[in-house]
């Protein structure tokens, strides 16, 4: 009996398709369904349209998703003819918006004719991109004359053509586009099958925006492994009990969203000890989750369901580690451990000076593995930087990844722990914000001479991004719509702190653990 | 309703005149779920009240957010 050899995830897709034709890949909230066939016929006719319009492996596309049936199958459409798609954020400012779409340069923008999504195309240039609107009848009737059938293209689709590219921020300023492959996805995909133990009967929900590196999970976890996928627009996810509500009659079997996620519900007293009955695993990544609220969670959904902890920079798809939640975990304040790193993968801890630690010290995590991206779309400066050749191997080329997380590896327990950053990026909600890019922004504004910006969350201070700035505009509304042009909502400024002239080290560099003291009040 | 107003405004970086007028959150680009949980804390804080989870589920406006309140400080008072 032969085998197929599934080397892309056209492939992988088609065969899953073509195996569980009439099961339901998306169940949406509005109680419609939509069956394996459905997509993988969507996806493939897409497929040829976009190859008669001339789109060849490795051309970008750029997607504005809005969750539909549609919008999967164009990014299905993509991963069959090498194609790499891209999911920006519709409420991306503008500027920032324009520097990823010159960045990645797109043969196609999908969008959608809505206000979320028109409040950034409406302000887009299409002069050099060609934009589809694929929410209207007439796209589907474009589309219809087209084969149903996977195209033979997709046989030079190798495993190492890029899949997607992830938008993550930068610190200069300019987004920096993750890239990454069909085989680093197919090691993911093996990897979530066995640690969630999916079968075709689970049913993932998908919260985390298209454009959020934790969409990876739920869209390949599930869809590639037979399993059913609960999209959840945004304005359902800003009112917790009524998601709740909703999600609850269609039986999701795991959750998977970051810990603020999560501190929301609880926050907002959405959660009934009888919510999400069907649920066996929740899990979270992104950012740690706080005590507190962990152990809050766990006393309501603890002894019934699996709580797993993930961590993963987008650089290495997704997820590198896992840890299953114990009783033992809410007898302490520390955040939980981020896991053993998972198989297939190795990790190094470098030291200030490069050396490999072994000691358990803390140093920086440093992955190796078939996870590990190709680097920055466009970008070789950055990517040499940070995905660098092994220092311990000097006979070939073997990439790994250096994360800017410090950790520590315990060796008694096996398992590595997080300690914190060796730059300035910090977490909210789950996304990567690199303060240094508000600074950009900040500076790029005429009336302001200096800035820093600062990220405290101490006990006094929680979780707040400070501008401290000399500027001439004292107008902090004037100033917040300002920087909406260039940054987005979750990375603005919470707070405004107005200087004369910012403290200076002996260096002549601007004091940051100064400003810090002197905003900690 | 003025120290309402003034939280809304202050919490969602707005002006006070917006903040008196009646928006919903989809209307606020800056009313994330961040400043949502940053909004009921603080109005809860203030008039001491703790809102069940029913009535946050409703406090989706400014207005309800309004009413919302001036039930619960009528019930205490």
């Amino acid at each position: 009996m032969t085998q197929n050899f599934n080397y892309n995830l056209g492939q992988k897709f088609q065969q899953i398709s073509d195996i569980q034709k009439e099961r339901i890949a998306l169940k949406f909230t509005n109680g419609e369904k939509c069956t394996y066939a459905d997509i993988n016929d969507l996806s493939n006719k897409i497929a040829s349209f976009l190859l008669d319009l001339g789109i060849v492996r490795n051309d970008v596309i750029a997607i504005l998703n809005n969750k539909s049936k549609i919008s999967y199958s164009i990014m299905l459409a993509c991963l069959k003819i090498g194609a790499i798609y891209t999911n920006l954020d519709p409420k991306s400012p503008i500027e920032r918006f324009n520097k990823m779409i010159d960045l990645c340069a797109p043969k196609i923008l999908f969008y959608y004719n809505d206000a979320e999504s028109n409040a950034v195309t409406k302000e887009y240039n299409f002069t050099s991109v060609k934009g589809i609107e694929y929410g209207r009848n007439n796209f589907l009737q474009s589309i219809s004359k087209y084969s149903n059938l996977l195209p033979d293209y997709n046989n030079i689709v190798t495993g190492n053509t890029p899949a997607y590219i992830m938008f993550t921020s930068g610190s200069t300023g300019f987004p920096k586009g993750v890239v990454i492959t069909h085989a680093n996805i197919i090691n993911f995909i093996e990897w979530s099958k066995i640690t969630y133990n999916t079968t075709c009967n689970d049913v993932f929900t998908n919260i985390n925006p298209m454009h959020f590196d934790n969409s990876v999970f739920d869209f390949y976890a599930s869809l590639f492994a037979g399993a059913t996928l609960i999209p959840a627009g945004e304005e359902l996810i800003r009112n917790p009990r009524k998601l709740l509500d909703t999600i609850n009659p269609l039986g999701p079997t795991i959750w998977f969203s970051v810990p603020s996620m999560l501190v929301y519900v609880l926050n907002m007293r959405a959660l009934k000890a009888n919510d999400l009955p069907t649920l066996r695993i929740v899990t979270f990544g992104g950012e740690g989750f706080p005590k507190n609220q962990l152990r809050l969670l766990w006393s309501i959904w603890g002894h019934r369901i699996t709580f797993i902890n993930v961590y993963g920079p987008t650089e290495c798809t997704c997820i590198c580690s896992s840890y299953r939640v114990t009783d033992d975990d809410m007898k302490n304040d520390a955040l939980l451990p981020l896991g053993p790193i998972a198989p297939n993968f190795y990790a190094l801890i470098a030291g200030s000076n490069g050396e490999i630690i072994n000691n358990g010290e803390i140093g920086e995590l440093c992955i190796g593995g078939p996870n590990v991206g190709l680097g920055y779309y466009n970008n070789h400066e950055k990517s040499d930087e940070v995905f660098v050749n092994h220092p311990l191997i000097t006979s070939h080329i073997e990439k790994i990844y250096k994360s800017g997380d410090l950790v520590r590896f315990d060796n008694n327990k096996k398992l590595l722990y997080f300690c914190g950053r060796k730059d300035n990026q910090i977490k909210r909600m789950g996304y990567r914000i690199e303060l240094e890019e508000i600074e950009a922004a900040l500076n790029s504004l005429s009336y302001i001479n200096e800035s820093a910006v600062i990220y405290l969350n101490t006990e006094i201070v929680q979780e707040k991004i400070i501008a401290c700035i000399c500027s001439k505009e004292l107008d902090e509304f004037k100033i917040t719509s300002d920087l909406r042009r260039m940054i987005t909502i979750y990375m603005l400024p919470d707070k405004y702190v107005f200087y004369k002239h910012l403290p200076k080290n002996q260096n002549g560099k601007i004091d940051k653990l100064a400003l810090k003291e002197e905003c900690n009040l | 309703m003025e120290k309402v107003n003034s939280i809304i405004a202050a919490v969602l970086k707005i002006t006070i005149e917006k903040a008196a007028g009646d928006h919903i959150m989809k209307d606020i680009p800056t009313w994330d779920s961040l400043k949502h949980m940053e909004l009921i804390v603080a109005i809860e804080s203030e008039f001491g009240i703790e809102i069940s989870g029913d009535d946050i589920a409703e406090m989706l406006s400014f207005d309800a957010i309004r009413q919302t309140v001036a039930k619960y400080a009528k019930e205490k008072s």
